[in-house]
């Protein structure tokens, strides 16, 4: 279950990360926008993947923990473009805003189970 | 092209050969490389796929109180012999060998409990796992060094592609402009997915290329390298050759029994799980036996121990913690490619990243074809592009209908049925052959695309109907339920459904564009027609929105 809630972290992240610089990023479409817009949305893109990195070495320490997050900053990153390019706005904009609150509430549950 | 020169002070000349490099060896390499792409993207779960295709295997696993009996049930016709020991994820042992002077290989399942050799009668998975590197059995070393070879090409592309846009990786991770026409969508679709998916096939092109060209390398190493010292070579390269030199084996003499073996092998190395033994000069004097699996503790690599048979003296041993610096990289090398670290989770994100490797590929053929008809929008394209174009799509769609062939045809062939494993062969090869002459045939490939992957998404959403035939453990069968198979039909089910709707929306899409094409362009229906499934959707909004205002993509 670490493993989803630090792939929740790291979608989060890359949402965040495209939609602070993206001019039509997967985030300005959702819930997320406003967050996107603000000053250090980067860093704080940033901070999410540390906190994945950590969730990912508790729930699997080596190489996996090492290998897995910069694999789903890789994946989070083309998951969302080849949304954003297949899917009418309004389907990624749904995407962008449930998945990323699904996979938060999946973190929570994780973190205090 | 934007040759404008990068903020690393590029020249314009090496921007230009970059370039052009770039272009030639991407579109020389694109198609072969996408069905590896592909077909791996499949292979990443190449273990769920042997359980659910094989009966045999939904089972819990064969506890072996005595090995020698599986190896005395084993009777293989050749010395040499891969012995596979039951696992989690494999309950029953099997052996496997290559005929004696040919590439056929040969596998039966041994079942101890009831003194069964059953043959091999099921390889779908396998088959996929081969192909994802030009394997065959008819066609042996050589479409798999070309497929090294390929690799490297595809690995050329790559490298000048980074250099292209050295210092503009920024930009090029964040220009992103769907509603714009194709040409532009292709362009920034190409180089976000490239840009993201840059580490990941760049580590795939190099880890494959060296899995794939390594026994070629090696054996070209022996004389310059090594003085025609074999055995040295072998020493030196350790885990990087999987086969060691012909040796003389001496006269005939009995082995020692495996199990002896076995705990001779974990005494030498008490971590060593043993999973897999191999046998070369069986029964000869100087014949050897390794005994491979998992060390605790250690990753990315198997160890070894090596005996000989008919004593059990120790020869040699290799572990990840003692291997020699081309060993331990062979071992990073293949743990890397194959995916030894994480789990589902893990394979489900590479298997994104090999769908992204794959548009990055396709999207390249599209932006070659319509640059080059861009450069003179009044002629035909030439028969090489307008190939070029056919091709692309039938290869981009025959990978979809011909796994969804081979996945169905696995369930509906009875499994006694003589020769199945060729027929299963045929199914793909057939029906991915089909779809590569239909494109040659048909004028408008969006057609053919929703065509192909609303015809994928029927068979695979059969696929689970039709498994009841040899399993009753899956998502419609009446037994008990097993996870791995429930898991691999119902992934296929949605597979089936998420192709039959994209095929939707992609003739949804189609229709509209074909609609509103404009008069004022006579010459529209006789560009190459290349469209991808998000091409679909940017043509019609490139119809009614702002086509002719779209910048030149760099």
């Amino acid at each position: 279950m670490s493993e989803l809630a630090a792939l929740g972290w790291v979608y989060v992240a890359c949402a965040l990360w495209l939609g602070s610089d993206h001019p039509r990023g997967v985030a300005r479409w959702g819930l997320l926008q406003p967050i996107a817009r603000a000053r250090g949305a980067k860093a704080l893109a940033a901070a999410l993947v540390l906190a994945a990195a950590v969730l990912w070495n508790a729930s699997e320490p080596g190489p996996a923990a090492l290998l897995a997050v910069p694999v789903a900053v890789m994946a989070c990153g083309t998951s969302i473009t080849l949304l954003a390019a297949l899917f009418p706005r309004a389907l990624v904009a749904s995407a962008a805003t449930v998945l990323p609150l699904s996979l938060l509430l999946v973190a929570i549950g994780a973190s205090s189970g | 092209m934007d040759t404008t020169p990068n903020r690393y002070r590029l020249t314009k000349h090496a921007l230009s050969r970059f370039w052009h490099a770039h272009a030639w060896a991407g579109v020389i390499t694109a198609l072969l490389v996408y069905i590896m792409f592909f077909l791996g993207a499949v292979v990443l779960f190449y273990r769920p796929l042997t359980v659910w295709e094989e009966p045999l295997l939904q089972r819990t696993p064969q506890a072996l109180p005595s090995l020698e009996r599986v190896v005395q049930l084993a009777a293989p016709e050749s010395e040499e012999f891969y012995l596979y020991l039951p696992t989690g994820e494999r309950a029953l042992a099997k052996v496997g060998y290559y005929l004696p002077d040919t590439t056929f290989w040969r596998m039966w399942w041994l079942d101890a409990d009831a003194g069964l050799r059953i043959p091999e009668r099921e390889k779908a998975a396998a088959f996929v796992y081969d192909l994802h590197y030009l394997w065959h059995d008819v066609t042996g070393y050589w479409l798999q060094y070309g497929a090294g070879v390929l690799v490297f090409g595809f690995l050329l592309a790559l490298v000048t592609g980074a250099l292209i846009h050295l210092g503009r990786f920024g930009r090029q991770l964040f220009q992103f402009r769907p509603d714009r026409d194709r040409r532009v969508l292709w362009s920034d679709l190409h180089k976000v997915a490239g840009v993201f998916g840059l580490p990941f096939q760049l580590v795939y092109a190099l880890t494959g290329s060296m899995m794939v060209l390594s026994p070629l390398f090696f054996q070209l190493s022996i004389e310059p390298v090594f003085g025609g010292d074999a055995a040295r070579a072998v020493a030196t390269a350790g885990a990087l050759v999987e086969d060691p030199p012909a040796r003389d084996h001496g006269p005939p003499a009995a082995a020692l029994p495996l199990d002896a073996l076995v705990a001779r092998a974990r005494e030498v190395e008490p971590r060593l799980e043993a999973e897999s033994v191999v046998y070369r000069g069986y029964r000869h004097a100087q014949g050897t036996v390794d005994v491979r699996g998992p060390i605790a503790g250690q990753p990315f690599g198997d160890g070894l121990v090596r005996l000989n048979a008919a004593t059990g003296a120790f020869e040699s041993l290799e572990t990840p913690d003692r291997g020699a610096a081309v060993g331990t990289l062979a071992r990073w090398i293949h743990g890397l490619h194959t995916v030894e670290y994480g789990g589902l989770v893990a394979r489900w994100m590479l298997f994104v990243l090999a769908l992204g490797g794959c548009i990055t590929l396709l999207t390249g053929n599209w932006i070659w074809i319509e640059r080059r008809a861009a450069t003179n929008p009044n002629a035909r394209p030439s028969a090489g592009d307008a190939l070029l174009a056919k091709l692309t799509a039938g290869v981009g769609v025959g990978c979809f209908t011909g796994l969804a062939a081979l996945l169905l045809a696995s369930r509906l062939l009875p499994l006694d049925m003589r020769d199945r494993i060729a027929a299963e062969e045929l199914a793909l090869a057939g029906m991915f052959g089909a779809w590569i002459a239909l494109a040659l045939v048909t004028r408008d490939s969006a057609v053919l695309w929703w065509r192909g992957l609303a015809l994928s998404g029927a068979l695979l959403a059969l696929v689970p109907l039709a498994a009841v035939r040899h399993s009753p453990l899956g998502l419609f069968g009446s037994g008990p339920r097993h996870s791995t198979v429930l898991t691999v039909d119902g992934v296929l089910l949605a597979a089936g459904i998420v192709l039959m709707a994209t095929a939707a929306v992609l003739r949804r899409h189609q229709r509209q564009r074909a609609s509103v094409r404009s008069p004022a362009r006579p010459d529209a229906t006789s560009e190459p027609a290349v469209v991808s499934s998000a091409a679909g959707l940017a043509s019609t909004r490139t119809a009614t929105t702002r086509a002719a205002s779209a910048p030149e993509p760099s």
